[in-house]
């Protein structure tokens, strides 16, 4: 089953390389995707191995509460990127998000944001592949230099010869084995621990190795006020900073100016399709978390290594091995093969979507901008190949790396983690402020960027004390204040870019006609990106009530 | 005129909603035949039960075809999809979505 899938997936490879025949093509699919193949590439792309193997450790140790990263996080700021922020992406073409940021602040803010950007996917790309690795060789045995190997060199195979289109591709094929391998985890497990009210009798407490209980039975069962989550004392506070700092910061930051995620959009055939991919995806992204986080729940409810874990805080296994050890103890030979496919297919997608975003933001925003300039069109397709050939090579050097010091790839991430909330503050002030000029714009970045660090060296130093995941939400929310503080005051005592240089750019020099497609007059609702958000938006909020 | 007609039927034959079905349909059918078949793949009734754990999770060789006729009815959907609105192709070539 596996090697059918691995077929399938060179094959992609090789036939979206006859449909190359300029850069536009390799690095953003020429602009001709559909809107549900870009949506559900949109969703697939961060469908990685941090994603499933993180967010099912999270249902396993805090329950409920990690649905807050998909209905408070996730699907708001997807909306949002739709509505709001897509018509200037998609309007302006730009070929990326740093080019963006060099069209509306110059080239100081864009080399912070490009160099950053590039070297945070890297980094990320080495983690996924060790996954990877981690996962080939605790299912199907083969040594952790082989799989290593093996899987780094299938994705280059088909990014090198495919580009986007083959990536993209690649990522709605895997969105689809990835859930025939979740969903019948999650239902035959529902029926197994005897449906949703057998599971809610089964929870229990989740304690540290000292005793203490960090995650309550009924924190665990409940999504609010998710103090298991924020870690915060004050139920208030915690619902402020799940909201806020989760909410509107963090998932706004992450969402809206990743370039791995907004690329899939960019690749869109019109500017209507480009606003609809991220709110299509909002559906599939609401219920991802039914068939990642639920099976989490019931591995820490039902499985003895994961019981011990739980309530010791020590053991043999961590919670990470939570989706492992549920394929394990469920699956027959034959479902297991789906679901070894899914997993792979899972990290190879997480891998590619950087991989591919590496290569673009390299070749126009670094080599063309400032190494190599006006040269052919086909020379920076070459680039393109070359900087793909090099991203791998370096991902398995961070990977060999992961796999010596796990916690400095962790605060590595959390580092990069930083980047995105601040990146949020300046793209949303200078999108509807035209004052904001090009010093605040990369000032601006930088002021949030070490206020992030300053938040998160105060928690290593114990001076803020925060025992769950929210230290980030703090750190982000801080580095976005700052932020805006800082591009304001700056942008008061320097010149402002004169009026011809925003069009396009800035809401109130921009034609509102950039926010409605003539060919949408006529359509149904579920064709046009307002109405369909709104009805996204019903749905998010359906959810939230339900499991409160 | 041949060259054209060429690329719209390789264009719409590897329609990327053929090839999920495609694979979607290989699998569902691989899992049915070790569904009613279990000795194929060396399954052997319920005796995977893992002693630990509070209840035994391991589902058995059925679960195979349930999800092998799932995936099978899938793939069927996909490729109906993919018949009934076809990829138009323009004079560049290029893939347009298709109509409502």
């Amino acid at each position: 089953m596996i090697a059918v899938y691995f077929l399938f997936v060179l094959g992609i490879g090789y036939l979206a390389r006859s449909q190359i025949a300029s850069s536009l093509d390799f690095f953003l699919s020429g602009r001709r995707l559909p809107a549900w193949v870009t949506g559900i590439a949109f969703v697939s792309a961060n469908l990685g191995a941090v994603e499933i193997m993180g967010m099912s450790a999270n249902g396993a140790q805090i329950g409920l509460s990690t649905m807050h990263y998909y209905w408070i996080g996730a699907v708001p700021a997807m909306l949002f990127l739709g509505v709001v922020m897509m018509p200037f992406y998609y309007g302006s073409k730009v070929r990326s998000v740093p080019e963006f940021m060099r069209r509306r602040f110059g080239t100081g803010a864009h080399l912070v944001n490009a160099i950053s950007f590039a070297a945070a996917q890297v980094l990320i790309a080495g983690v996924n592949l060790f996954l990877l690795a981690t996962v080939i060789n605790a299912l199907l045995g083969w040594t952790k230099w082989v799989s290593l190997i093996v899987a780094a060199a299938i994705v280059l195979t088909y990014t090198a010869l495919g580009g986007l289109s083959a990536a993209i591709y690649n990522e709605v094929l895997q969105f689809f084995v990835i859930l025939a391998a979740l969903v019948p985890l999650a239902i035959f497990g529902l029926i197994n621990v005897g449906g949703w009210s057998g599971l809610r009798d089964k929870v229990t407490d989740t304690r540290k190795a000292d005793g203490s209980v960090t995650a309550t039975m009924h924190e665990q069962l409940t999504t609010w006020p998710g103090q298991a989550l924020s870690g915060f004392a004050s139920p208030v506070w915690s619902v402020i900073g799940i909201v806020f700092g989760l909410g509107f910061v963090l998932s706004f930051g992450y969402w809206t100016t990743n370039f791995v995620e907004v690329q899939r959009a960019m690749a869109s055939n019109s500017m209507s399709a480009a606003r609809r991919a991220p709110i299509i995806g909002a559906f599939p992204k609401m219920l991802i978390p039914f068939v990642v986080v639920v099976p989490g729940m019931i591995a820490a409810a039902v499985i003895g290594d994961m019981i011990h874990l739980k309530s010791t805080g020590q053991g043999t296994v961590t919670y990470n091995d939570a989706m492992l050890l549920m394929i394990r103890d469920m699956l027959p030979n034959g479902l297991l093969g789906v679901a070894v496919a899914g997993l792979i297919a899972s990290f190879m997608a997480g891998m590619a979507a950087n991989v591919s975003a590496f290569n673009t933001v390299f070749s126009y925003d670094i080599w063309q901008q400032y190494v190599v300039k006006d040269r052919s069109d086909h020379y920076y397709i070459q680039v393109g190949r070359y900087a793909t050939v090099a991203a791998t090579v370096l991902a398995i050097f961070t990977a060999l790396i992961a796999s010596g010091y796990s916690n400095l790839m962790d605060y590595l991430q959390t580092l990069f983690g930083f980047f995105n909330a601040p990146l949020f503050a300046t793209f949303i002030l200078g999108m509807f402020w035209k004052r904001m000029t090009s010093t605040a714009g990369w000032v601006g970045l930088v002021a949030g960027t070490l206020s992030a660090m300053v938040v998160f060296l105060l928690s290593k130093i114990g001076v803020i004390n925060l025992p769950g995941q929210g230290m980030p939400f703090l750190a982000a929310a801080a580095a976005f204040i700052v932020d805006v503080i800082v591009s304001v005051a700056i942008s008061l005592v320097t010149a402002p870019k004169t009026r011809e240089e925003l069009a396009g750019l800035v809401y109130s020099e921009t034609d509102v006609s950039i926010f409605t497609d003539p060919s949408d007059a006529g359509k149904p609702w579920y064709l046009k990106p307002v109405p369909l958000a709104g009805v996204m938006l019903v749905l998010v909020v359906i959810l939230n009530v339900v499991f409160h | 005129m041949i060259a054209m007609r060429a690329r719209k039927v390789l264009t719409q034959l590897f329609d990327i909603r053929n090839i999920v079905g495609a694979l979607l349909g290989i699998y569902g059918m691989l899992l049915t035949i070790a569904g009613f078949f279990p000795g194929v793949l060396g399954n052997h009734g319920n005796s995977r039960a893992v002693t630990s754990d509070r209840v035994n999770l391991y589902v058995g060789t059925d679960a195979n075809w349930w999800v092998g006729l799932a995936l099978i009815g899938i793939s069927i959907v996909f490729f109906g999809w993919a018949v009934l609105r076809p990829q138009r192709v323009d004079d560049e070539g290029k893939d347009l979505e298709p109509q409502a």
